[in-house]
């Protein structure tokens, strides 16, 4: 591999984090409002006061999350702590700090993440060149507008329709969760079941939505894949179709393929989180939501910066990985 | 829709000999003609103007009044012969809350659409039409921008305000709605800027905005417009997303704030199936019909897409 398209890329991904996490920390300081005093005050109005002195109470607060001295110093503060892996603590959840709260939410949202998307890559992608081949039945042509309205609509209004006929109306799966409650997670073949039971439904959600879009892509390359010499040339020379369709078509389009799936990444992964959210499945999308309700702004932050860089490290992994699935890709040239 | 590439396309795939001689043709004729062979994005079009319709033609049929809380009573009841697609939880009709929130989520769409687009092209006509360092600049800009899931710094900064107004949304919306246009106009100027047209505009001396706006924007109006409907598709998508987190112009019904509460009510469990099922049906149809239409309008602009038959 190229060291200099090595450099590259890893600049790119630098920078992309670099970026996320300037804005979010220009974001959360100069919006207006200040959401300790605000915190203050709804802690206050909770116990049941109002009125009274809250600013010994915010100056502490500030004082604990590291909020006062000028604008540079807090960032330098808030950079250091972040490549230490510190986020600071959950403001409505304290002592539990933000990193720990993350860690135990990020194993199902990466399993959930990571599933869907193998499966729905495959199948998508072998339903979409399906549609466009000639020779496929009808039947499967036609199921063209399907893959339309599917890849049109977002994740988690899916989720709903799903929840309420699956998991209400027939009662045959559960409809929260990532295990039952109670239900001690351990190694065993219970365990295994638990998860899947409780899977199914949020990833078929976004399975089925994101079919759609591997579809319409995969679709519309064979279309124009169809015409290229080298495919009559195929023809000609009277392969079996299988290998023409397999080895020809398919396996030129999963480059553009791959590509397009890596544009769109930042948005699926907003998507995915808004599915954990319907079926209060316990990755961080549902922490994101909790914190939201909560005003948990260091939470909020987590998440949001977790995000930004496991984004830009899946684009960075996939961009080396690119070899491997086409080799006219040699990193020679930059 | 007199703009358009120079030859067309579908004229000439299909052979029809009398559109090609549709410059003698009259506006109507051809209006009619580019529909006809466009069919993906009369579709598309009909579809999303179904919800226009229902938004703005349905506040003379239907009382908006009664997507008060409240103002029906017994609340809960499913869709009946007086209360066409159910009552929610709270007393509010179904159908006046739908039609009413349906124009405030099309406006939002439609605001950060287009100031998206906006500054996609921007970057994108500047990017290919200049090249070399600026170029290089806007590019990293572009993918270190899509490579940040937008919806997330949404959700920081609409948390740290507690309302916004719809402009105010639809403007912080845009920021991550022109990713897409910058690339595709980008691509295009690359090529235009080449073309022999230019190059004469450009030799026989032409200032720089004479080519930019009577040479190039004609033959970058059918991308433009594409990217107008993907941009539009990409803020729609993420108003319902910070809106079903409860964030952004809560104080206003939009088909958003209808699905927070929903699942603020447990709607679905409680088998409530109207509450949820109504605002889908809807976004079901607008989103196939921009989604068609913008393949449709892809087609237009790069007629290599379309399928040979």
């Amino acid at each position: 591999m190229n060291p200099a398209y090595l450099v590259r890329r890893l600049g790119l991904f630098v920078l992309t984090v670099a970026v996320g996490v300037t804005a979010v920390f220009l974001l959360t300081r100069l919006a207006p409002g200040d959401p300790i005093e605000a915190k203050a005050i709804a802690l206050e109005a909770q116990a049941g006061n109002s009125g009274g002195d809250i600013g010994p109470i915010v100056e502490a607060y500030r004082e604990k999350f590291q909020l006062d001295g000028p604008l540079h110093i807090q960032y330098l503060t808030y950079l250091t702590n972040l490549l230490r892996g510190d986020m600071g603590y959950s403001m409505t959840n304290y002592p539990a700090t933000v990193r720990d709260k993350i860690s135990a939410a990020m194993p199902w949202s990466i399993g959930l993440a990571t599933v869907t998307t193998v499966v729905a890559m495959l199948f998508g992608s072998l339903v979409g060149a399906l549609i466009a081949w000639r020779r496929s039945l009808l039947v499967v042509q036609a199921t063209l507008p399907v893959l339309m309205v599917t890849a049109a609509v977002p994740f988690f209004l899916f989720g709903l329709v799903l929840q309420f006929f699956l998991g209400v109306h027939w009662k045959v799966l559960p409809t929260a969760f990532g295990v039952d409650p109670g239900f001690i997670v351990g190694w065993n073949v219970e365990t295994l079941w638990q998860l899947t039971k409780h899977a199914v439904l949020p990833a078929t959600s976004v399975i089925v939505a994101s079919t759609g879009l591997w579809g319409l892509g995969m679709r519309a390359m064979m279309v124009t894949t169809a015409g290229e010499d080298y495919m009559v040339l195929a023809d000609a020379k009277g392969l079996k179709e299988r290998r023409i369709f397999l080895v020809y078509a398919v396996r030129n389009i999963l480059l553009p393929q791959t590509t397009s799936f890596a544009l769109s990444l930042a948005s699926v992964v907003g998507g995915l989180l808004l599915v954990e959210i319907v079926f209060n499945y316990p990755g961080i999308g549902l922490l994101l939501r909790n914190a939201i309700g909560e005003s948990d702004y260091f939470m909020i932050q987590g998440v949001t910066l977790i995000t930004i860089f496991a984004v830009a490290l899946a684009l960075f992994v996939m961009d080396l990985l690119y070899p491997l699935i086409d080799p006219r890709i040699s990193y020679d040239r930059t | 829709m007199t703009i358009g590439p120079t030859t067309e396309p579908a004229a000439v795939a299909t052979g029809d000999s009398a559109s090609i001689a549709s410059s003698t043709a009259s506006v109507a004729t051809r209006t009619y003609r580019f529909f006809r062979y466009n069919m993906k994005i009369t579709i598309g079009l009909f579809l999303v103007s179904i919800i226009v319709a229902f938004g703005y033609i349905g506040p003379f049929f239907v009382d908006i009044e009664r997507a008060e809380v409240g103002s029906v009573l017994p609340p809960g009841q499913s869709p009946n012969a007086e209360n066409w697609l159910g009552v929610d939880a709270n007393g509010r009709d179904m159908l006046a809350w739908l039609i009413d929130a349906t124009p405030d989520s099309l406006k939002v769409g439609v605001m950060a659409g287009a100031l998206g687009v906006i500054i996609g092209a921007s970057v994108g006509f500047v990017a290919g039409y200049y090249g070399g360092w600026i170029d290089t600049v806007l590019r990293t800009v572009t993918d270190i921008w899509l490579a940040i899931p937008g919806l997330l710094v949404l959700i920081v900064l609409a948390s740290m305000v507690d309302v916004l107004t719809l402009e105010q949304m639809a403007l912080v919306i845009a920021l991550f709605a022109w990713m897409g246009a910058a690339r595709v106009i980008r691509a295009q100027v690359l090529t235009l800027r080449e073309r022999q047209y230019v190059e004469i505009a450009r030799m026989s001396g032409e200032n720089g905005m004479y080519i930019v706006f009577l040479e190039l924007m004609p033959n970058l109006m059918p991308f433009l417009l594409a990217a107008f409907v993907g941009s539009l598709i990409g803020s729609i998508l993420a108003a319902i997303g910070l809106e079903f987190l409860g964030l952004g112009a809560t104080h206003i019904s939009t088909l958003g704030n209808i699905l927070y509460w929903q699942n603020f009510y447990n709607a679905v469990i409680r088998g409530m199936w109207w509450w949820w099922g109504s605002p889908i049906v809807i976004f079901v149809v607008l989103f196939a019909g921009l989604f068609i239409a913008s393949i449709g309008l892809d087609e237009w602009a790069n007629p290599r897409l379309k399928e040979r038959s």
